[in-house]
């Protein structure tokens, strides 16, 4: 039991020497406590260690968007100064000149807005470069009842993204004891995605879904947070193939216009289905990164309904 | 008698006033309370570029405001596009900060959205502080100090601060470079220039206040005749000591045939 207790705070403490002071939540300081402290108690019990270096990840790991006190003080062009120096400064390992953070993976998006649904789909192929990497990767996730989000771009950011939104509208759920509005969740995406302004998501988002009276909405997103309610819209590979469609088939009323026209989309809720099959099928005849499978969800009073249409493969 | 002498405290002891705990609630980005991550990458200023190559957010406007006899117009169009591609022809550039006070965007959409939506934030608290509403001098420079902090970090907006306060009508452009110009006429954006030609031609201070919006109108109009990247919808918004009204929204295509009528 010693041995093993010992091993573990061996493990502890090369985890410690390794991160640099900077990136330390607490002061170089409060670090040093958060030792000595875990020194006089490593006799115990393997079990306490194991909790203790539980809390103490906590403490130590590098939060986002609060790294040191003295980190946070410094403004903006010092922040720039310091991390343009390279991360060698902090012993790191050399980073190439080419390394890039993000990838594309391709892929479409659709969302259509009715006058008491919304149907929002996207195809389930993720690509690199001229490789598919899988034909069944889903783009749509379920973040309320109500609301349900599509994700082109960059998958390991849309995946980040997504289990953002979904665990800040369960503890709205917690909370309020209430799921969160659509309205409210669109504005909340705009601000997660802001956030990350200087270091973006290479995501682009659809939201859909029944808003407060029980119509449907259509958010639509550019990768920074700026956002719009439209009746229909379309994001990533396949958009500048699929948008002139959408334009052609629905009315697209301006919401600026004075006096105010109305403008719900006219088809019911299986026009609208169809159209987005067909729009999908259309996009993967010229489009190399749609196609294999498309997912449509229909949300409407009674729920949220899934359905599946297949593409070419090739 | 006692010194409250809690400013020399450190700030994890500080009692908070009860406004910065409840901004503290809502996790809202202040101006100095941002915390924006970067990424660890040897050279931000290149991959700073880089993502504007590749995110490529939405851009390119027309708007313009002047002050006249009868108040403050502002008229914008609704144009959004992501290099030659229109990712939008709805957008709303005149943000409604308060009944009083209106702001424009022109630049980065995300970055003009986010940023308004703040000033109203600021413009609020102020409002609750001080129990009375900001002047737009003040909004206006809550909006620049703001804009001042993140000097340099690839900002980009032109917008204009329009209203009405204690002393009356006024305007000013504030920037990403934190620039702040009090004026009586500005035109930003891409087709500013032809907006500005038609505006400085037709301007007079005793403007009747249906010429002024007309010449709103047709500023933008022609803005967006000339400039691909402007066009959609022509807003026109007036403010007046009672607030702003928005005066008309038309499409431009129909615009088109009211100032070349069909022979």
């Amino acid at each position: 039991m010693r041995a093993r207790a010992k091993r573990r705070s061996n493990t502890l403490s090369t985890l410690f020497s390794s991160i640099p002071r900077s990136r330390c939540t607490t002061s170089g300081k409060t670090s040093v406590d958060i030792r000595s402290h875990h020194r006089s108690r490593r006799c115990f019990s393997g079990i306490l260690i194991l909790t203790l270096s539980y809390n103490v990840y906590w403490q130590i790991r590098p939060r986002e968007g609060s790294q040191s006190r003295c980190y946070q003080k410094l403004n903006n062009l010092d922040r720039k100064m310091m991390l343009s120096a390279g991360p060698q400064q902090h012993g790191g390992p050399t980073q190439h000149a080419s390394w890039s953070p993000y990838d594309n993976n391709g892929g479409t998006c659709v969302a259509v807005a009715g006058k008491d649904y919304c149907v929002i789909a996207a195809d389930t192929r993720m690509s690199t470069g001229f490789n598919i990497l899988t034909r069944d990767q889903t783009k749509v996730c379920k973040l309320t009842d109500k609301c349900l989000i599509a994700s082109a771009g960059f998958r390991a950011d849309a995946i980040t993204l997504h289990k953002t939104l979904q665990t800040r509208g369960i503890m709205y759920k917690h909370s309020h004891n209430k799921s969160m509005s659509c309205v409210a969740m669109a504005q909340m995406l705009s601000n997660t995605l802001y956030m990350k302004r200087f270091f973006p998501y290479y995501a682009f988002n659809l939201l859909g879904g029944i808003d407060n009276e029980g119509k449907g909405a259509v958010y639509t997103y550019d990768a920074i947070g700026s956002y719009e309610r439209t009746g229909y819209s379309c994001q990533g590979s396949g958009q500048a193939l699929i948008m002139p469609i959408l334009d052609n088939q629905l009315k697209a009323v301006s919401p600026l216009l004075v006096p105010p026209q109305d403008g719900a989309t006219p088809l019911t809720q299986e026009q609208a289905v169809d159209l987005v099959k067909d729009c999908f099928a259309t996009a993967g005849e010229r489009d190399i990164y749609t196609g294999d499978e498309v997912e449509i969800y229909v949300i409407n009073a009674s729920g949220v309904h899934k359905q599946t249409q297949e593409l070419k493969l090739d | 008698m006692k010194l409250d002498l809690s400013a020399l405290l450190p700030d994890s002891i500080r009692p908070k006033a009860p406004i910065d705990a409840a901004l503290d609630d809502v996790h809202l980005p202040g101006p100095t309370g941002a915390n924006f991550p970067l990424p660890d990458v040897a050279d931000v200023d290149s991959f700073e570029r880089q993502v504007v190559e590749m995110v490529k957010p939405s851009h390119g406007t027309t708007t313009l405001s002047f002050i006249f006899q009868g108040g403050v117009i502002v008229a914008v169009d609704s144009r959004a596009s992501m290099g030659p591609y229109i990712s939008s022809q709805t957008v709303k550039k005149v943000i409604e900060i308060n009944p009083y006070l209106l702001g424009t965007m022109a630049g980065g959409a995300a970055d003009c959205q986010f940023w308004q939506r703040n000033l109203g934030i600021q413009c609020r608290l102020h409002e609750l502080n001080n129990k009375e509403r900001i002047s737009v001098a003040g909004a206006s420079k809550l909006l620049a100090n703001t804009l001042f902090s993140y000097r340099g970090m690839g900002l980009s907006m032109g917008t204009m601060v329009a209203g009405w306060d204690h002393k009356g009508p006024s305007l000013y452009y504030v920037d990403s470079e934190a620039q702040r110009i009090k004026g009586e006429r500005f035109s930003v954006g891409s087709g500013s220039v032809f907006a500005m030609g038609i505006l400085d031609q037709g301007y007079r201070w005793d403007l009747s206040d249906e010429e002024a919006r007309e010449l709103g109108r047709r500023a933008i109009y022609h803005a967006t005749f000339r400039d691909a990247m402007s066009g959609g919808t022509v807003s026109v918004y007036h403010v007046t000591k009672d607030g702003w009204v928005k005066v008309s929204g038309d499409d431009v295509g129909e615009l088109h045939y009211h100032y070349y009528p069909a022979e």
